[in-house]
């Protein structure tokens, strides 16, 4: 996973240099742009809404996740009935609402067609990177998961994989009756939505069924398309260091008369889920993110330790500002300690967010320990003062393991205990002299 | 309060400001032509010519209405297959743009999404005139619609970070230039 991220990093700057002619310049450009978007936030979705609606978009707005998967189920109902597959093309946004429990919840056969994100799915799994959700697997692993899953005979080779998946994904398109996606920017003077996407999963989810559902966070809109030169490769180059993304889809309206494919129907989800409120406070610069994904890429603890340490469903140094801002500092404040604060996450970060002082901020304004962990600490204290219970306590480490305080256990669910190797350090100085 | 207003009311109006500067691009050296057919070489997207394209004509070939009205080789051409199952897509496309190797498509008039995604072979035709220098131009040239970029393949690095084209749309894209360059 080290080297996977090591080769993006170097990738990434190979395209930023091919494009700009001054990729600092580049990234102070996008990073005033998107505070423009922040501060005129309410016009600029005003006029997204009318040029959706005139454009035969239907607009739906969201308070937070549970109204958003409301309004996407009950939509789903219209169109479709249980058992119904609903194809889903890669979404940050729908992760965070946790939309597919909610879908299957109703009943449809909700299938992710983003390849990692379906490795994810068919694995009960969660993913670990927010652009390469599978970083974590290795091709052994996805091969037993693939033939357990009976889509073809066991293989290793990443090719036929693939080549499996496809035909397998190709299938679920041709019966689909829903499309759901996300939006990566929303042309407010225009109506355009922009998707963009490698593997073409997003253009069979957004061609191939009836009815397209988009959700997108309030804070994806952009003014005008005049802005895509900068944002389309600075995304392309900052995730995977390519100067555009494979696909790039300007949706602009349902199927047309003069049109042979396409949804006859598209509904554009606005969420808020927590943004406004991140919007009035000291993290609003987090807001600017266009899930690139070059931070988690560039970061040494994302890099040592993965994505679902982070307990979140944004994990790296974004996930440590906005799982936070999002969610509160009481309940994820503690991962803004997961940080050496060395800088590396602004410095490449597309639109410039300053991470480190957004992380020091929530630190300053994360509560104090918890009861569990200052007794800890206490005791530590105590012990290593009195030699005699630090003894007695070195004896009691082997027994470590067998502990099944709560406590413990819920503390170990993500963590790994070191095995203890050889023996007390006293017991063999006193043997040897 | 509905939710729209709800979430509107919480967000500023904000004052007009003046316009960012420009992002400067590095540009393609030479004729564009010449720097389209270098950027689809890095993505291992072949050029072929007009007359190569007879080779690519079969019963499992979906030819767009509109890219056989513009080249004699296709004049003339009935589809006898369902999109869904042809093995070899050949589209029109309305812009090209050298700095990255993309075309762009317009859905409509006959022009189909599924046509540049669904057959495993993909045949772009690109007017040698339509061909612009960098994004900065074909995003003023952006036409009406639905509309797409697309450069290259379709692919995935998902597995081990390994590159394989071809995960849900084409295996392989051929560019057939034709026209003169003004």
């Amino acid at each position: 996973m080290r080297s996977a991220s090591a080769s993006k990093v170097t990738a990434r700057e190979r395209a930023l240099k091919t494009l700009f002619c001054e990729p600092p310049q580049a990234q102070d450009t996008a990073s005033a742009i998107k505070s423009y978007v922040l501060d005129h936030l309410r016009t600029l979705l005003i006029e997204l809404e009318a040029q959706c609606l005139s454009n035969g978009i239907q607009v739906h707005w969201a308070n937070n996740a549970e109204d958003a998967n409301q309004i996407i189920v009950d939509l789903c109902k219209e169109s479709a009935k249980p058992g119904d597959v609903i194809v889903k093309a890669k979404s940050m946004a729908t992760e965070e609402i946790h939309l597919n429990h909610h879908l299957d919840e109703a009943g449809f056969e909700t299938v992710e067609t983003d390849l990692g994100e379906f490795v994810v799915q068919i694995d009960h799994d969660t993913p670990s990177h927010i652009v390469t959700p599978i970083i974590h697997k290795t091709r052994k692993e996805i091969a037993a998961s693939f033939s357990r899953e009976e889509l073809g005979p066991y293989t290793e080779e990443p090719k036929e994989l693939t080549m499996q998946a496809r035909a397998h994904l190709r299938k679920k398109f041709r019966e689909a009756k829903i499309g759901i996606s996300g939006v990566n920017f929303a042309i407010a003077s225009t109506g355009h939505l922009v998707l963009v996407e490698n593997e073409g999963n997003n253009r069979f989810c957004t061609t191939a069924p009836d009815v397209h559902i988009a959700l997108m966070g309030i804070e994806k809109v952009l003014p005008t398309p005049a802005e895509l030169p900068l944002f389309l490769p600075l995304l392309a180059a900052s995730a995977t260091g390519q100067l555009l993304t494979t696909y790039v889809h300007f949706i602009k309206s349902p199927r047309q008369e003069r049109e042979t494919d396409g949804p006859k129907a598209i509904h554009l989800v606005i969420l808020d889920n927590g943004r406004t409120n991140v919007l009035q406070g000291p993290f609003r610069e987090i807001l600017k993110c266009i899930r690139c994904g070059a931070c988690l890429n560039v970061c040494p603890i994302y890099r040592q330790a993965s994505g679902h340490a982070y307990g979140h469903v944004y994990s790296g140094p974004l996930g440590e500002v906005l799982a936070p801002a999002l969610e509160g500092v009481e309940s994820f404040g503690d991962l803004a300690k997961a940080s050496t604060l060395c800088g590396a996450c602004q410095e490449v970060c597309p639109v410039k967010i300053p991470i480190p002082e957004l992380l020091l901020e929530i630190r300053h304004r994360a509560n104090s320990p918890s009861t569990s962990e200052k007794l800890a600490w206490t005791s530590f204290a105590q012990a290593s003062q009195h030699p005699l219970v630090w003894k007695f306590g070195l004896k009691l480490l082997p027994l470590a393991p067998m502990a099944r305080h709560p406590f413990l256990t819920s503390w170990l669910k993500r963590r790994t205990l070191p095995t203890r190797v050889g023996r007390d350090f006293r017991g063999w100085w006193n043997e040897r002299s | 309060m509905n939710a729209r207003e709800t979430i509107l009311n919480s967000c500023p109006l904000g004052e007009p400001t003046d316009p960012w500067p420009a992002p400067y691009f590095v540009l393609p050296p030479g004729s564009v032509v010449e720097a389209f057919k270098t950027s689809l070489n890095l993505l291992g997207a072949r050029t072929i010519d007009e007359n190569e394209l007879a080779g690519y004509i079969g019963p499992k070939t979906w030819v767009e209405p509109n890219a056989g009205l513009e080249v004699n080789a296709l004049n003339g051409f009935q589809n006898q297959v369902d999109l869904w199952d042809a093995e070899v897509g050949i589209a029109s496309t309305v812009l090209a743009i050298a700095q990255t190797g993309s075309v762009c498509v317009k859905s409509g008039q006959g022009n189909s999404r599924l046509a540049t995604l669904a057959p495993p072979i993909n045949i772009l035709i690109v007017h040698r005139n339509k061909i612009v220098p960098s994004l900065l131009e074909a995003l003023e040239l952006l036409p009406d619609g639905n509309v797409a970029f697309i450069t290259g393949a379709s692919r995935t690095a998902d597995i081990e970070g390994v590159l394989v084209p071809g995960i849900h749309g084409p295996k392989e894209v051929l560019v057939c230039l034709v026209g003169g360059e003004h």
